[in-house]
C-alpha cells in the first residue's frame, strides 16, 4: 500500500524553518536529496549554537563561576533530553562522542579485554565502513573471527543464516538499524533476543535511524546503540553512545586524560563514574546544546505525520523512477526507509550527479561507504536520493527531468 | 554543463582509445579512487623502448576519457619524456590550462574540469596510475 501526501502537514511552515533550503543552486531552487549524508539544521538548532556562545559558554564541570554553572547545566540538561529521547534508563547511560562513527569505535576498543582468540563477531553484508573496520581492526587485536550475516536480492538480512551463524562463540553482534545505501529497516528486535539467547553484546547503529523511527532502547534491549547529531537534523561534530549501565561499566576507559578521573597519583589512576568516565577532556558542549535543541525540534512536529511525508514522497520517487528506462533500484527491502539507491545501464552515477548538480539537484553518488556491499551487488556504486520531511513531490519531479537531462547528454 | 560534457570528452568516454589489455608481455598498475570507488587497470608493455600503456576501468566517462587521452599523448615517448608529459598534463588539469599549442586540441575538454572540483579527481587518476606504473617500469 503506497503512502500518500498528508494535507494537514505543514511542509510550507516547516520548510521556512530551514533557512538552508531558501537558496539558488546555479540558478534553480536547490533541491537536497542528500539527507541520509546529513540533514539540515532548523533555525532553533542555528540561534541555539549562536547564543550559546553568546550567552552561556565556560567549561564545563568543576568551576564554581555561574558561566561554569550555566554551560553545565546546559550540557548536562542535553544529555538529559537524549536519554528521553531513546527512553534510556538512566542519563548516565548517555556518552557524548564525535558521532556514531567514534560511539562504535569506542565500544570496539575499550570491549579489546573481553574478547579471545575463541570468540566471533557478527556484522552484516550492509554495513558502513564504521561498523566493520572497527571490528576487523579488534579481531586483529584479538585472534577472534569476523563473520558476516549474508542479505538477500532484496537488501533483507537472511535470519535463517543468522540463526547458523550464531552460536555460543559469538561474543557480539553489531549491525546497522536502517542501512545509508538501500534504506533497509533491519529486523533488529528478532536479532537482538537471538544475540541474548547466547549471552552476546549487541550493538545497533542508528546513525539512519534516529531521525526516522522511534527509538527505544529499554524494549529493544540492546547494549549499545549509537547515532549522530547532524543526521538528526542537529549539529555535526556531535553524536551519542548509549550502553546499559552494567555493559558500560564492563568496558575499559576509551581515552584518558582530565574529567574521566576520579584521583590521580604519580602511583596510579582511578577512573571516574558513568558517564564522565568515557569523556575524558573538555567535551563539544556547544553541539551538545544543538542537539537537545534539535531534539526538542523535533518534539514540536508530529513525528507520525513527517515519517509518513517522508514515505510518501519516497513511493512516488519510485514510480516515478521506474518509468526511465533501463534503471535498476539497488535494494527492494520490504521494510523500508526513505532512501532509493539506483543505477542506469551503462550510465557512471558521478556523471549523473554532477548533471544533476546543474538543476541544483543534490544526491549522493558512489558507494557510500559500503564497499562491501557495492561488491554483493557487483557494481562500483549507486545514485542515493534520501529523503527528509522537508521535501515535496514537486522537487521529486526536478530530479526526474534532471535524469532525463543526463540521459539525453551522456547517452 | 555543455562544457564539461562536449563532444571530444563523450567521445573518449564512450570509445576509449587503447582500452583493453595488451597482447604482449607487460606490467600492470591498479589505481583507485576510495571516494567513488572508481577502478583503472593501467598495463604497459615491457621489452620496447618507448612507452606503450592500454588500460581497462570501471570509471566515469570523466576518468575514461581522460586515460583514453592520455594513451595517446604518451604513447610513443621515452619514459622521461613520459613522466614529463605527465606532470605537465596533471598540473593543467588542476589548473585548467593545458597547452593546446603542445597537446592535441582534443585535450581542450580536460580543462573545463577545473570548475567541477569534486570531479577533478577523477580526471587525475589515470595520470596518477601512469606515473606509478612509469615508477615501478624504472624500478623506482
Amino acid at each position: 500500500m503506497k503512502n500518500q501526501l498528508d494535507k494537514t502537514f505543514d511542509i510550507e511552515t516547516i520548510r521556512g524553518e530551514f533557512p538552508i533550503l531558501n537558496q539558488e543552486i546555479n540558478g534553480s531552487p536547490l533541491v537536497y536529496f542528500d539527507n541520509a549524508a546529513s540533514t539540515q539544521k532548523p533555525i532553533s538548532v542555528i540561534r541555539s549554537i549562536s547564543n550559546y556562545y553568546k550567552n552561556d559558554h565556560s567549561n564545563v564541570h568543576r568551576g564554581v563561576h555561574s558561566l561554569s554553572v550555566r554551560a553545565t547545566e546546559a550540557y548536562e540538561q542535553s544529555r538529559r533530553s537524549i536519554a528521553q529521547f531513546i527512553n534510556a534508563a538512566f542519563d548516565h547511560e548517555i556518552i557524548f562522542t564525535k558521532g556514531s562513527t567514534e560511539s562504535i569505535n569506542l565500544v570496539a576498543n575499550s570491549i579489546t579485554q573481553q574478547i579471545n582468540a575463541n570468540d566471533e563477531i557478527l556484522i552484516t553484508t550492509m554495513e558502513h565502513h564504521s561498523n566493520i573496520v572497527p571490528w576487523q581492526e579488534l579481531c586483529i587485536r584479538t585472534g577472534a573471527k569476523l563473520k558476516v550475516i549474508p542479505i538477500n536480492t532484496n537488501g533483507e538480512i537472511d535470519l535463517k543464516a543468522l540463526k547458523q551463524l550464531i552460536n555460543k562463540r559469538t561474543r557480539f553482534i553489531s549491525m546497522v538499524h536502517v542501512s545509508n545505501t538501500l534504506g533497509t529497516i533491519n529486523p533488529i528486535e528478532e536479532v537482538i533476543e537471538l544475540a541474548k539467547s547466547v549471552g552476546a553484546y549487541t550493538l545497533i547503529d542508528g546513525a539512519q535511524a534516529a531521525a526516522h523511527l522511534a527509538i527505544d532502547v529499554q524494549s529493544l534491549d540492546c547494549d549499545f546503540y549509537v547515532f549522530s547529531g547532524h543526521k538528526l537534523y542537529g549539529p555535526t561534530g556531535i553524536g551519542v553512545l548509549y550502553g546499559k549501565e552494567d555493559s558500560l561499566n564492563n568496558l575499559s576507559p576509551y581515552q584518558y586524560g582530565g574529567e574521566m578521573i576520579l584521583k590521580v597519583t604519580f602511583e596510579e589512576t582511578t577512573y571516574n563514574t558513568l558517564p564522565h568516565k568515557f569523556e575524558a577532556g573538555t567535551p563539544n558542549i556547544a553541539d551538545a546544546v544543538g542537539l537537545k535543541n534539535a531534539i526538542d525540534y523535533l518534539g514540536m512536529i508530529d513525528l507520525d505525520k513527517a515519517h509518513n511525508h517522508e514515505m510518501a514522497i519516497h513511493d512516488y520517487a519510485l514510480d516515478q523512477l521506474l518509468c526511465i528506462p533501463n534503471i535498476e533500484i539497488i535494494g527492494r527491502a520490504n521494510n523500508k526507509s526513505a532512501i532509493i539507491s539506483f543505477i542506469i545501464k551503462d550510465l557512471h552515477p558521478h556523471d549523473i550527479g554532477t548533471i544533476l548538480n546543474q538543476k541544483a539537484v543534490a544526491v549522493r553518488t558512489g558507494h557510500h561507504c559500503t564497499m562491501p556491499l557495492m561488491d554483493h551487488y557487483q557494481i562500483s556504486g549507486t545514485i542515493r536520493a534520501s529523503f527528509s520531511f522537508y521535501n515535496t513531490l514537486e522537487e521529486v519531479d526536478v530530479m526526474i527531468e534532471g535524469l532525463h537531462m543526463a540521459i539525453n547528454m551522456l547517452g | 554543463m555543455e562544457n564539461l560534457y562536449q563532444t571530444q570528452l563523450l567521445e573518449h568516454g564512450h570509445r576509449p582509445h587503447n582500452f583493453g589489455k595488451p597482447q604482449t608481455e607487460s606490467i600492470v598498475r591498479e589505481g583507485f579512487n576510495p571516494l567513488c570507488g572508481d577502478k583503472i587497470s593501467l598495463y604497459i608493455s615491457k621489452n620496447t623502448t618507448n612507452l606503450y600503456l592500454m588500460f581497462e576501468s570501471v570509471s566515469c566517462v570523466i576518468c575514461k576519457a581522460s586515460a583514453s587521452l592520455m594513451t595517446l599523448t604518451i604513447n610513443d615517448s621515452s619514459v622521461d619524456e613520459g613522466i614529463y608529459i605527465i606532470d605537465d598534463v596533471m598540473n593543467g588539469i588542476k589548473n585548467g590550462n593545458i597547452d593546446l599549442n603542445v597537446f592535441s586540441g582534443d585535450m581542450s575538454c580536460l580543462n573545463q574540469i577545473v570548475n567541477y572540483p569534486s570531479r577533478i579527481n577523477c580526471a587525475l587518476l589515470p595520470w596518477k596510475t601512469a606515473k606509478d606504473l612509469i615508477g615501478d617500469l624504472k624500478g623506482d
